[in-house]
């Protein structure tokens, strides 16, 4: 009786060793995420729109879950050659003079993490990973100088945030359980249409210990797609249609309102 | 109620847009006047990008003028020689607009020709009007009658080669001046998102002397033309024809132009002509304000133009 009351103790204090967090190395987590929608219909009553992404954080088989987590994802849009101007005052009007341009910038761009980047991990990591508006790599074409470039990007990526289109949110991941977390990706109503990546980092005391990709779709459909498809692939024919609708609007203006 | 415009690709209040076109329509029934040197600062003002604003109220006028130059042919009074010419001189002015455009675009400085041509445009229209209607009321208050036509007068319009006869005008007169009023009205068309007839019917009135019985009838005829090929142009060239934006507009501009013709009856000249004026110098102020003001930043930013 009492051997078999010594083995049921320690099959129990196993049992709660496996359950306490911390007490093995964090390595080899995985994370597994789902998203609300993984396709974003822009049509015409669209005026922006939230996707939920959410995640759990599993340990390797045998090992045991960290103390703590954080988690950031970093939300990129496909990329778009984007020229930034700077106005000056000519002769008292203001006109646009130089012009530095980024390829391929990303049209849409979005850090949301359970606390601020900083906290998460050191510069170096947050730089590799692209976590945070400071550390997208651009290419800058046109400036005389670094000083110049390094300008005309802080300015563009102030311009995109302020039309939400660069977010950075640093408490807008929940963690709902030590291993539990979701958080809302915020599209405004000028997105652009394409291939989206929500990349998930998980990190445990300042290092990556997993990493995710989901992929998500914004496109127009139905009614505005179609216009937007003729309008940029059937330009001639489009044309031609907008100005049939025209010249069959007047006239039928014509036709029932008839003053003579 | 939002809706998102597929080619702005941005949503707009429907019903501000309706709005829009409905009062603009409104003055354009009552004056008798496009409305399109209205509408497309209107439009920008909103935040339509004004590459689009152009080239959309451009499809607009399409529709405006087609139901005018289609009541005035009924009644004879397009001068459908003089109008053809006029139509060459703009098929050219249009092009060369679309392509000025296109170029301005592409090096950033489109918006700030835009504003200009409008401040200039504007401006000087409405100080010629409210002169205008200022000696006008004078005028009648000194029980004078008003007279703008000196027929039979010679300049030296009527000194220049190739002329052509153009009989339901009654007019014998050089192609030089025609193609030249017609092109830039083409040119500002393609440029500024207007018909052109407050430039055209002027010019035509004093520097062709054609008579007044067929001077609408023959700019609409022109404007119907000349807007049409500027509409395809820009769908092709700078893909800036946002259709749902046209038909919004142009829903709200017909409704407004018949409430705008019935007020218009109810008013004298001077003082409709004042009114116009005023509004005009009005639109020109504020985009003076928007070109000389300092802007919240100094950066602009601009996305995949496709170009």
């Amino acid at each position: 009786m009492r051997g078999g009351g010594l083995i049921a103790a320690a099959a129990l204090l196993a049992l709660v060793l496996m359950l306490v967090p911390g007490s093995g190395p964090a390595r080899g987590e995985t994370v597994t995420a789902g998203m609300s929608d993984t396709r974003v219909e822009i049509q015409s009553n669209f005026v922006g729109t939230e996707l939920t992404l959410f995640g759990l954080i599993e340990p390797e088989p045998g090992a045991e879950l960290a103390e703590a987590y954080d988690v950031a994802v970093v939300v990129r849009g496909p990329g778009a050659d984007t020229v930034t101007r700077r106005r000056e005052r000519v002769a008292g009007i203001w006109i646009n003079r130089r012009a530095v341009s980024f390829a391929d910038a990303p049209s849409y761009y979005a850090v949301l993490s359970n606390r601020p980047v900083a906290e998460i991990a050191d510069a170096e990591t947050l730089a590799a990973y692209q976590i945070g508006l400071g550390n997208i790599r651009l290419e800058a074409d046109g400036a005389d100088s670094p000083a110049q470039a390094e300008e005309f990007r802080r300015a563009m990526i102030e311009r995109k945030a302020d039309r939400g289109l660069y977010v950075t949110a640093e408490r807008a991941v929940d963690m709902m359980a030590p291993a539990l977390f979701a958080t809302r990706i915020p599209l405004p109503a000028y997105i652009r249409t394409g291939a989206y990546s929500a990349r998930i980092l998980v990190f445990a005391e300042g290092s990556l210990v997993a990493t995710q990709r989901e992929t998500f779709w914004v496109a127009k459909s139905g009614f505005e797609e179609r216009v937007s498809n003729w309008a940029t692939r059937r330009p001639l024919l489009y044309g031609l249609g907008a100005v049939a609708i025209a010249i069959f609007a007047g006239w039928f203006a014509g036709v029932i309102f008839r003053r003579d | 109620m939002q809706i998102y415009l597929p080619v702005a690709e941005l949503a707009v209040n429907m019903f501000v847009l309706l709005g829009m076109g409905g009062a603009v329509g409104f003055l354009s029934g009552m004056f008798g006047v496009g409305g399109g040197f209205l509408m497309t600062p209107l439009l920008i003002f909103y935040g339509i990008p004004p590459a689009v604003a152009v080239a959309t109220e451009a499809n607009q006028i399409v529709a405006a003028s087609t139901s005018g130059a289609l009541a005035h042919w009924r009644r004879r009074g397009v001068d459908v020689r003089l109008g053809l010419v006029l139509l060459a001189g703009g098929l050219v002015g249009s092009l060369i607009g679309v392509m000025v455009f296109r170029v301005l675009r592409a090096v950033g400085q489109l918006d700030l020709l835009i504003s200009v041509l409008y401040v200039g445009l504007l401006g000087s229209i409405g100080t010629l009007m409210i002169i205008e209607s200022a000696r006008a009321m004078r005028a009648r208050r000194r029980g004078r009658p008003v007279s703008g036509r000196r027929p039979g007068q010679h300049t030296w319009i009527h000194g220049l080669p190739f002329k052509m006869r153009f009989k339901r005008s009654r007019l014998y007169v050089s192609a030089i001046p025609v193609l030249a009023i017609g092109a830039t009205v083409g040119l500002l068309a393609a440029i500024m998102g207007v018909g052109g007839g407050f430039i055209m019917v002027p010019a035509m009135i004093y520097l062709l002397r054609v008579p007044t019985s067929v001077v609408i009838g023959t700019s609409l005829f022109q404007i119907v033309f000349v807007t049409a090929f500027t509409t395809v142009l820009h769908a092709t060239t700078n893909y800036t024809v946002d259709v749902v934006l046209a038909l919004i507009l142009m829903v709200g501009g017909v409704i407004g132009a018949q409430f705008g013709a019935f007020a218009g009856h109810k008013l004298r000249g001077e003082q409709l002509r004042g009114l116009l004026a005023l509004l005009v110098l009005a639109v020109a102020g504020r985009l003076l304000y928007d070109l000389v003001s300092t802007p919240d930043s100094l950066y602009v930013v601009e996305t995949g133009l496709g170009l």
